[in-house]
């Protein structure tokens, strides 16, 4: 009687499966029921992870929002795909009105703000129960809804014609709907955890800290009114220590992000920015000492309050605002960003949301380095709406560890990672950080090229190079250069195939040529394009060729796409 | 050198010094929690080894009685198996039963060392192979019904691509 693999106990066949990587171990689980399940069941003890991408679950924040909790299998395999870009995405929702939306998520519903109403639907798997809404929260008011927070069941939302409302979500009905909060729109609210303590911030430059009061007439109580000179635009409070983030649109005042004692609204840590117009848009606590903030300067940035500076920086590449970020708690961003500095009507995806990697293990990298690509962008195809194609920033975004969701103007979409075969989107051919690890490389790439058309590109990236080194990287010139640059970068990948230098020819001749207005294109099938709109162009001609790319191999884009567009 | 007799299920005794017989853990405890200091002439069962196995686990024993104690797990570690030394190799050259019964033994005399290097051999076997050719190496039944298997390997693709 001999003895087989077979016949060990589940505690040897464990110890020796430690030994297997994950290509093994999954080969393993198809052999037979017994192999499969002590696999699927053992995973954490046969795999060590420390904390992969998006879907590490390692805060108890993120966790909650979570609608699955992962085996360290399906971890490893859903980060992957994060990072491969596999993914499929779907529009859950289209409106034909278009709005400024708000989206919260959490583990059983997605909440979105459309016009003056709250929605809820309901969460599947990957997929969201559309056709009902679980919940529609209307107040009194019928001005849109600017912003709402939800916290322990308890909803805090705030209208455009500063009207302030407190939901109890478990009765589903409103604890207070007071009008005149504040003169203006009211762009951001929160409330702490504990429910009594609510922020807001608004249009009419003021920040309001109010306290739930059940005695008083409204249920409300100000507690504090502060005018800080600009448009507030978020506010942010605290979970673990009475702390308020505010940021505002720093247009008159230089200095667009302060952190506030709440107890003592007075004297706030400021912290330090370059330029009057770098307007914080989002702002996310990480620690009670740290927080990220993004906005209209393009960078997204990490705080520090013991040092009282930004201690890291990850700067967008195409030079776009950011709309929006979320955080998984652990080692993963995401912001949404709005691709064009201007709101245009051309047919455009513009739409991209990046993911920063910064595993623990390279935080440190970071640091020294101080400037960082992201590490994945990943582009909305949302516009699919025929003749509704339009340019929308990403107004507001959330994920878990297997689906991002984010809302544009007309759209509710999610992308679902947890696919197990679909398109490999990989979008890094225009921006690969592997490959070209700082700028600098990126321009002597341009210097090191021969080829003519290329030239431009060269000069210009050079160009939009200093500019950024001037600090001005925010001014539309060089964000204008730096997508000229964006471009050239884009070309420099098409030598390869012959046709695409008569195409990308005549783009760098638009960028070359300021003065060539819409007179001087060089092919009628092109939509007329004024040098002032020649980049978001370029946004609609990538936008385009991103699309055909999901079944193309990147390489032979270029030569798509260009001339066929519309 | 005191020695201590062994005795294998099948009824063999084996005579070894007790410094080799307490490389299994299992032994240590038993000879400490009994106290055999004495002289008396005492044979320890073994009623889950058969002779064979245990001659081959004596002769490891042997050949690593001066070897320092095996270090502890390290959860980060990445585990190895390509570390076996030559000697092990050499020694675990033998037909599948006996590796499997030689972990078993390992497993229950509490040999640390053993019990590693004979799961990475078993490991290096499963190693870079395809289901099939694992089921044909172990001699495992595909229990999977065929929708079963094509669910089951559709879930597992994604490891395969680089």
């Amino acid at each position: 009687m001999t003895v087989t693999l077979h016949e060990l106990s589940t505690e040897l066949l464990i110890k020796i499966f430690c030994y297997l990587n994950i290509p093994d171990l999954c080969k393993l689980k198809q052999t037979c029921r017994r192999f499969n399940e002590i696999i699927t069941s053992w995973d954490h003890v046969l795999l060590k992870t420390l904390a992969p991408l998006v879907t590490n679950q390692k805060s108890n924040i993120f966790l909650s929002r979570c609608f699955n909790q992962l085996s360290t299998l399906e971890k490893i395999r859903i980060s992957k795909n994060w990072q491969i870009g596999r993914y499929q995405e779907k529009s859950l929702l289209y409106v034909k009105r278009k709005y400024i939306p708000w989206l919260y998520l959490s583990k059983k519903s997605v909440w979105i703000s459309r016009g003056n109403k709250i929605f809820s639907y309901e969460r599947h798997k990957s997929h969201v129960n559309v056709s009902k809404p679980g919940v529609i929260l209307k107040g009194r008011s019928n001005a849109d809804v600017g912003n709402f927070q939800l916290k322990n069941d308890l909803l805090i939302s705030g209208q455009r014609d500063g009207n302030l409302c407190l939901w109890c979500l478990k009765e589903n009905k409103a604890i207070f709907d007071t009008k005149n909060c504040h003169n203006s729109d009211i762009n951001s609210v929160d409330i702490s955890l504990c429910g009594s303590i609510i922020a807001s911030g608004s249009r009419d430059n003021c920040l309001k800290i109010w306290r739930l009061n059940y005695d008083s007439l409204d249920g409300l109580e100000e507690l504090h009114c502060h005018n800080l000179q600009d448009r507030v635009w978020r506010v942010s409070l605290l979970n673990e220590k009475p702390l308020l983030a505010v940021g505002t649109s720093g247009n008159n005042y230089k200095n667009s992000l302060f952190v506030y004692d709440v107890e003592r609204i007075s004297d706030p840590i400021e912290l330090p920015s370059t330029n009057l117009g770098l307007g914080v848009l989002d702002i996310r606590w990480d620690s009670p000492s740290t927080l990220w903030s993004c906005g209209y300067d393009t960078y997204l940035k990490r705080w520090d309050l013991r040092t009282g500076r930004c201690e890291q920086i990850f700067r967008d590449p195409h030079a776009s605002a950011l709309y929006c970020l979320d955080y998984d708690y652990c080692n993963t961003i995401m912001t949404g960003t709005q691709m064009h500095g201007r709101e245009n009507h051309h047919s455009t995806l513009n739409q991209l949301a990046f993911e920063f990697n910064m595993t623990a293990s390279t935080v440190h990298k970071i640091m020294k380095k101080a400037k960082y690509h992201p590490y994945k962008l990943y582009f909305m195809d949302s516009c699919k709406n025929g003749a509704h194609r339009r340019s929308s920033p990403i107004y507001s975004l959330s994920f878990d560890s297997e689906c991002l969701f984010t809302v544009t103007d007309q759209n509710l979409n999610v992308l679902n990672f947890s696919v197990y075969n679909g398109n490999v989107n990989d979008y890094s051919v225009c921006w690969s950080h592997n490959k070209i690890s700082s700028r600098d490389q990126l321009f002597v790439l341009y210097y090191s090229s021969s080829i003519s058309p290329f030239k431009t590109a060269t000069v210009l990236a050079h160009r939009a190079a200093q500019t950024a080194a001037d600090g001005a990287a925010d001014s539309s010139v060089s964000r204008r250069e730096l997508h000229c640059a964006f471009v050239g970068c884009r070309l420099q990948v098409a030598p390869a195939v012959n046709h695409s230098s008569h195409t990308s020819e005549k783009f760098i001749d638009q960028a070359e040529d300021e003065d060539v207005k819409a007179k001087g294109l060089p092919s009628a099938q092109l939509i007329s394009v004024s040098t002032s709109e020649v980049i978001s162009h370029f946004g609609i001609s990538f936008g385009s060729k991103y699309t055909n790319l999901h079944k193309v191999p990147p390489i032979s884009i270029p030569n798509q796409g260009i001339a066929e567009n519309p | 050198m005191p020695n201590i007799k062994l005795q294998s299920s099948d009824g063999e005794t084996f005579e070894v010094d007790v410094e080799i017989a307490k490389c299994s853990v299992t032994i240590k405890t038993m000879l400490e929690d009994l106290g055999m200091d004495d002289e008396e002439e005492e044979v320890v069962p073994l009623p889950n080894v058969n002779s064979a196995i245990l001659r081959k686990v004596i002769q490891w024993a042997t050949y690593h009685k001066d070897d320092p104690p095996p270090p502890e797990d390290d959860e980060n570690k990445e585990k190895r198996t390509d570390d076996i030394s030559s000697w092990d190799a050499d020694f675990l050259k033998v037909d599948q039963g006996t590796l499997f019964e030689l972990i078993l033994a390992a497993n229950y005399l509490d040999i640390k060392g053993l019990l590693d290097v004979t799961c990475k051999t078993v490991a290096n076997m499963i190693k870079g192979k395809a289901p099939e050719e694992i089921r044909k190496t172990f001699n495992i039944k595909n229990d999977f019904t065929a929708s079963e298997e094509e669910q089951v390997r559709k879930e597992n693709e994604w490891c395969e691509e680089k």
